[in-house]
């Protein structure tokens, strides 16, 4: 080996130092590019409204949220083949009264925009589920004053498809609004004590708290089953101390939206989302919230929701 | 001149006149500080010399030695008398002749691993094994032998003399010669010869810098090849793997934890550890069980001839070893033992930084080896480890307002720990087996345990919750262990064996204890556990085709048990190495590895969990390809270069997909939500996936002083591709680190005083960033991954880079003959770089606008610590 090629060896690793480089990718990206926000939520026999917004580069103060209102949107029945145009309502919100998707529909949404990249998304309208009537009864007065109730819930399909389910508990004294608003997780606990192994709850497993279960039949045949007890509301508002009247009636209902494979994963990420908080670092994962748009972010999906009340006496 | 004239003045005296040459020697080198050098095979050792007088000078001396011998002798360097003499007449016998022997150092009776043993024309040779035993084929032509090891004397030896039984052969240390007294980095990383691995001895495994001075691990992290983790951490990373990928071996019985106080300090006491082969390509097949690097610690046996101890104290620790023979040249011992200082020096400014009100940092660790000699050939060791770790911190915030008051506490406590217990036997069964059969004991416990309360009083409702949870991860391993190397030839090794082990697997036992508003829920969860059984065998070769050629070839089977569940490998190694000329050589290998084991590392900001998992009947084993190819050699006399690449995948290598934290109180104090997710079963939160791993890699090394640096450089790319994540697509490796370059340069001013210095520099590990606000469902701003021109969701942002400088200055003195005080002084980034540990991002509650914040731990840092040995 002569000197020469020792120089050689050192030029061409100073060289590979100077002109190789790694992109830094921080937090002033300025090829950050907006992106169409498409939201949709839709039942059989409603109007379809489509939520159009555009996404922001949250370290540009500069950039902002922005409804996006001049927005080309049709949706196309996958059955039929025929397009509807939905128009803008204000607010980025796009409808037509002349359109209304049916259960076991399939439909695609395609929305063009000046100054974005184009957004198209799919998605079924599944059938509501057949739930058995709920059996339940009642456990004994506990020292605190609380009563616990006990559930048991049976959810049947006949479809060959996976079938997902997204329920919750709610007492009567809610509207019954299918807006599934997520408020505080302690506001409605419900311990799940029995459940079917496909029940997640996000908060993940049958000795702890949540509000909101995932249900889906994707692994077992049959129908699910699952158990569950609710020990402060609404029993706790009936049975407490001097005021407790074991006469008393109780009524729960149980939502159940039968929704498609995406909106399933839409509702399980939100909870991970909000439980997880906005805490996020370099050694962490931040939540991935799940999408089916094409090229844009945001959810496009259809559902069926059933109320199904409980009463005790 | 004067030291020269005074030599050859000193007048010797010799009570008996009747002395063979051997003796003289003696009697001379006990008298003077004079060595003698010579060839055993040219020099009559053993003939009487009748002294005409009792007193001479060693001139005179030399003069009548010659004089009736018929030798020639030279006096060098004032220090060194090389006796010449005529060669013995060859041996008549015509036959090849199967020699063994033995090579221990002279001073301390241990062996010496991989010393050489060459015929005269160093055309043929062998090495020892890690007992020190050779075995060499003698051709009748050959009458004696060159037995060499680097930084001793090489000496010859007779081939009769090694022809009846098995014999000892000496070697002498040659640092004691003036023209070597610089010691150290002369032989510093000097790779295994034949294919570019690492071999590192007890003084090279002293020299890397730390966040707490020297620690073996921190010199293994500045090899090529090599980089470590988040900074101040002991995890390792070799050419695109994970830290759980590295088999850390403790005198062969593996270890899964091997960091003190967060990684701080690495388990490996310097005073234990006696040397380390690295081994980042080019397995042999004795070794499995990870994919990216084997790191194989030998621990010190003990000096067998003399007592020696030393004391050593530093902010971190205070450590003790003491070594000695219980049976003189028989049976020797090694005692070394830390105990951590972090609680006198750390506690306080950790507290300050991370809000604390009280915490505790602590450690300990126990070496203990044993040997004992039965004969020779025939040896017994007994080694033991313990170490522990412990963490506890606790914090308190009261916060009143018009609402009420508002008090919270938590605490969170970690403790971990090793035994260690193994017993071995190596014996040279028969003329051409040696044999080695184990037997070992591995208990590695993690327990962390955290809580909350919480109480608030309005002035008319106290509202009081509270939460305890508490995890084990347990792996008890027990193991059977043989091989056998036969001898074939001088030119073919042959070496097989077998392995039996039993794991015992607990990934996690957890209770938890939750009171919200007075009512109080108790949860355990008692996972069971996990039960392994495996087998593996082996069968390695390595043939010499020629003297420049030679290919090592092996085959390992390993078969893991578990849930009636049977995984089954083939792992075939293949490596060839070829002199390309007279100074330098290429090496490609082409090896298959596979790991049974698994290492979770919590995705969260809370407490730093980790949990070692087994391959399941869900999760299979992780397996590695890699072919490398390694070109060096020596430039000059003092230069050495080193030019590798290679490609590595890697198959069925987990991540933990879940985003949330075990537990999840510790960073986040602030956030009161209960954020605990009791249901950890990990097997369904963790994704198998592939690795794709590839890079070149350049050192150069100056090897001789007073001026010693080394210079490397790795360029290369790590993606991953899990079905789950990113959409299927490659993503950057959490740890890919597209530039690596580490400068470490010391110089000696004199003998006993240097100055060192090492500058790091790497790209910024990969994470990823939520930069994109959007509305969901609900009409609430979320926050998602901009995934734009195919660029990765995952990974998709980068730290800063980094890069560090930390220089220090080493000075020895000799207060008596055997007593020796050295002084180290260290700076730890030297000029105060801030590098990131971690960034964090969060929304402020008055505008609403995210910020990203940077997370420096470790400023600029002296350091010192005080060692003595006598």
């Amino acid at each position: 080996m002569s000197i020469l090629n020792f120089k050689s060896i050192i030029f061409f690793c100073l060289a590979l130092l100077c002109f190789s480089c790694s992109k830094d990718i921080g937090e002033n990206q300025s090829d950050f590019k907006s992106n169409i926000v498409l939201n949709s939520v839709f039942m059989s026999g409603e109007v379809m409204t489509v939520d159009l917004s555009s996404s922001r580069n949250i370290y540009d103060s500069n950039s902002k949220i922005e409804d996006i209102t001049n927005a080309t949107v049709e949706v196309t029945d996958n059955k039929s083949g025929a397009t509807h145009s939905l128009y803008s309502i204000g607010q980025g919100k796009y409808e037509s009264e002349m359109f209304r998707p049916e259960y076991g529909g399939s439909y695609t949404v395609h929305v063009d925009a000046d100054g974005f990249q184009s957004v198209q998304s799919t998605s079924e309208i599944p059938y509501p589920a057949f739930i058995k009537e709920p059996e339940a009864y009642q456990g004994e007065f506990a020292e605190d004053g609380l009563r616990e109730l006990f559930v048991n819930l049976e959810f049947y399909s006949e479809s060959e498809e996976p079938q997902y389910y997204v329920w919750e508990i709610v007492n009567e004294d809610d509207k019954g609004s299918l807006d599934f608003n997520y408020t505080d997780i302690l506001n409605n606990p419900v311990l799940l004590f029995s459940a079917d192994s496909n029940t997640e709850s996000v908060l993940a497993d049958e000795s702890f708290q949540t509000r909101v279960f995932l249900t889906n039949d994707g692994m077992n045949e049959g129908p699910i089953q699952t158990s569950f007890v609710t020990m402060t509301e609404p029993a706790v508002a009936f049975q407490f101390g001097d005021e407790v009247d074991p006469d008393a009636d109780i009524l729960i209902k149980v939502r159940v939206m039968t929704v498609s494979k995406d909106l399933y994963e839409y509702y399980k990420s939100m909870e991970v989302y909000r439980l997880r908080g906005t805490v996020n670092s370099s050694i962490t994962q931040p939540v991935d919230i799940h999408s089916n748009v094409e090229n844009g972010l945001g959810i496009f999906a259809g559902f069926a929701a059933q109320e199904i009340p409980i009463r005790l006496n | 001149m004067t030291s020269y004239a005074q030599r050859q003045n000193k007048v010797l005296s010799f009570s008996d006149q009747g002395l063979n040459l051997a003796q003289i020697i003696e009697i001379v080198e006990e008298q003077t500080d004079l060595k003698f050098s010579y060839s055993s095979d040219r020099i009559p050792l053993n003939k009487d010399i009748d002294l005409k007088k009792s007193d001479y000078t060693i001139s005179d001396l030399m003069d009548e030695i010659g004089d009736h011998l018929s030798l020639n002798y030279k006096i060098r360097n004032n220090k060194r008398i090389l006796l010449l003499g005529k060669a013995k007449e060859s041996s008549a016998n015509t036959n090849v002749q199967l020699l063994s022997g033995l090579i221990v150092d002279e001073l301390s009776g241990e062996p010496l691993y991989g010393a050489t043993i060459t015929n005269k024309n160093r055309d043929r040779g062998v090495s020892t094994n890690e007992i020190g035993f050779f075995r060499y084929s003698a051709n009748s032509d050959e009458d004696s032998l060159v037995i060499s090891y680097i930084g001793f004397n090489p000496v010859y030896v007779a081939v009769n003399e090694l022809k009846s039984n098995t014999k000892k052969i000496f070697l002498r240390s040659n640092i004691e010669f003036e023209e070597v007294l610089i010691k150290t980095p002369n032989a510093r990383k000097l790779e295994t010869e034949s294919n570019f691995n690492y071999y590192l001895n007890e003084a090279q495994l002293n020299e890397g810098f730390g966040f707490v001075g020297s620690d073996p691990l921190n010199t293994i992290m500045q090899l090529s090849g090599v980089h470590s983790g988040r900074e101040g951490q002991k995890s390792i990373y070799v050419r695109g793997g994970s830290p759980d990928q590295n088999l850390m071996l403790m005198d062969g019985v593996p270890l899964y934890e091997t960091s003190h106080v967060f990684g701080l300090s690495s388990i490996f006491n310097a005073d234990a550890v006696k040397n380390v082969q690295v081994y980042k390509h080019a397995y042999p097949a004795k070794y499995g069980g990870r994919l990216s690097s084997i790191i194989d610690f030998r621990m010190n046996e003990g000096n067998a001839y003399e007592r020696k101890s030393s004391i050593g104290f530093s902010p971190l620790s205070v450590h003790l070893n003491t070594e000695g023979p219980l049976v003189i040249g028989k049976t020797s011992y090694n005692l070394s033992a830390r105990k951590s200082l972090v609680n006198a020096f750390y506690n306080e400014p950790i507290e300050k930084l991370l809000g604390f009100d009280d915490s505790d940092f602590s450690f300990y660790d126990v070496n203990l080896k044993l040997s004992h000699e039965i004969e020779e050939g025939n040896k017994l060791y007994f080694n033991f480890y313990r170490g522990r770790d412990q963490l506890e911190v606790f914090r308190s915030e009261s916060q009143e307002s018009a609402l009420g008051k508002l008090d919270r506490q938590s605490f969170d406590n970690l403790n971990w720990g090793n035994n260690v217990f193994s017993l071995q036997w190596q014996n040279n069964v028969s003329e051409k087996v040696f044999s080695k059969i184990g037997f070992s004991v591995s208990d590695y416990t993690y327990n962390a345990r955290s809580g909350f309360d919480f109480r608030f009083d309005d002035g008319d409702v106290v509202e009081s919750n509270s939460l305890d949870i508490s995890a084990v991860s347990r792996i008890i391993d027990l193991g059977i262990n043989t091989e056998f190397q036969y001898f074939v030839s001088n030119k073919f090794d042959l070496s097989f064996g077998t392995g039996i082990f039993h794991h015992r697997y607990n990934p996690t036992l957890k209770q938890s204890n939750i009171y919200l508003d007075g009512n109080g829920q108790e949860f355990a969860n008692e996972a069971p556990f996990i039960s392994a059984d495996e087998i593996n065998a082996f069968i390695d070769t390595k043939w010499h085709l020629s003297d420049g050629t030679s290919i090592q070839a092996g085959l390992r089977f390993n078969s893991f048990y578990v849930r009636e569940k049977n995984w089954l490998s083939l792992q075939p190694r293949l490596t060839v190495n070829q002199q390309v000329s007279k100074r330098t050589q290429f090496t490609l290998s082409a090896t298959k590895m596979t790991q049974n084991v698994h290492l979770l590392v919590n995705p969260g900001i809370g407490l730093p969990t980790e949990l070692w998992i087994p391959s399941t009947d869900r999760l299979p084993p992780e397996h590695a390809y890699q072919l490398a190819l390694a070109y060096g050699g020596n430039l000059t006399d003092n230069l050495r270069f080193e030019i590798a690449g290679y490609v590595k995948e890697m198959s069925n290598v987990v991540e933990y997909i879940s985003p949330f934290d075990l537990f999840h109180t510790f960073l986040n104090f602030s956030d009161i939500d209960i954020k605990f997710d009791t249901n950890r079963d990990w097997e369904n939160f963790v994704q198998s996936g592939e690795s794709n791993s590839k890079g070149v890699e350049f050192s150069l090394k100056k090897t001789n002083g007073p001026l010693y640096f080394d210079i490397s450089y790795v360029y290369s790319k790590t993606d991953r591709v899990f079905e789950g994540l990113n959409d299927g697509r490659p993503f950057p490796f959490k740890y890919d680190r597209t530039h690596d370059l580490s400068i470490t340069g010391s110089y000696f001013l004199s003998e006993n005083v240097n100055i060192h210095a090492q500058w790091v520099l790497g790209t910024g590990d990969a994470y990823t960033l939520a930069s994109q606000g959007s509305l969901n469902l609900e009409g609430e701003e979320v926050l998602s991954v901009p995934c734009q021109n195919d660029s990765p969701c995952r990974n998709n942002a980068r730290l800063d880079t980094y890069h560090r400088l930390d220089v220090g200055i080493q000075a020895t003195k000799k207060l008596r003959k055997k007593t020796v005080l050295t002084l180290d002084l260290s700076v730890f980034n030297a000029y105060n770089r801030k590098n990131t540990y971690y960034k964090y991002q969060f929304q402020n509650p008055v505008t609403g606008g995210y910020n990203l914040e940077n997370v420096s731990l470790f400023p600029i840092m002296p350091y010192f610590s005080v060692n003595l040995d006598f």
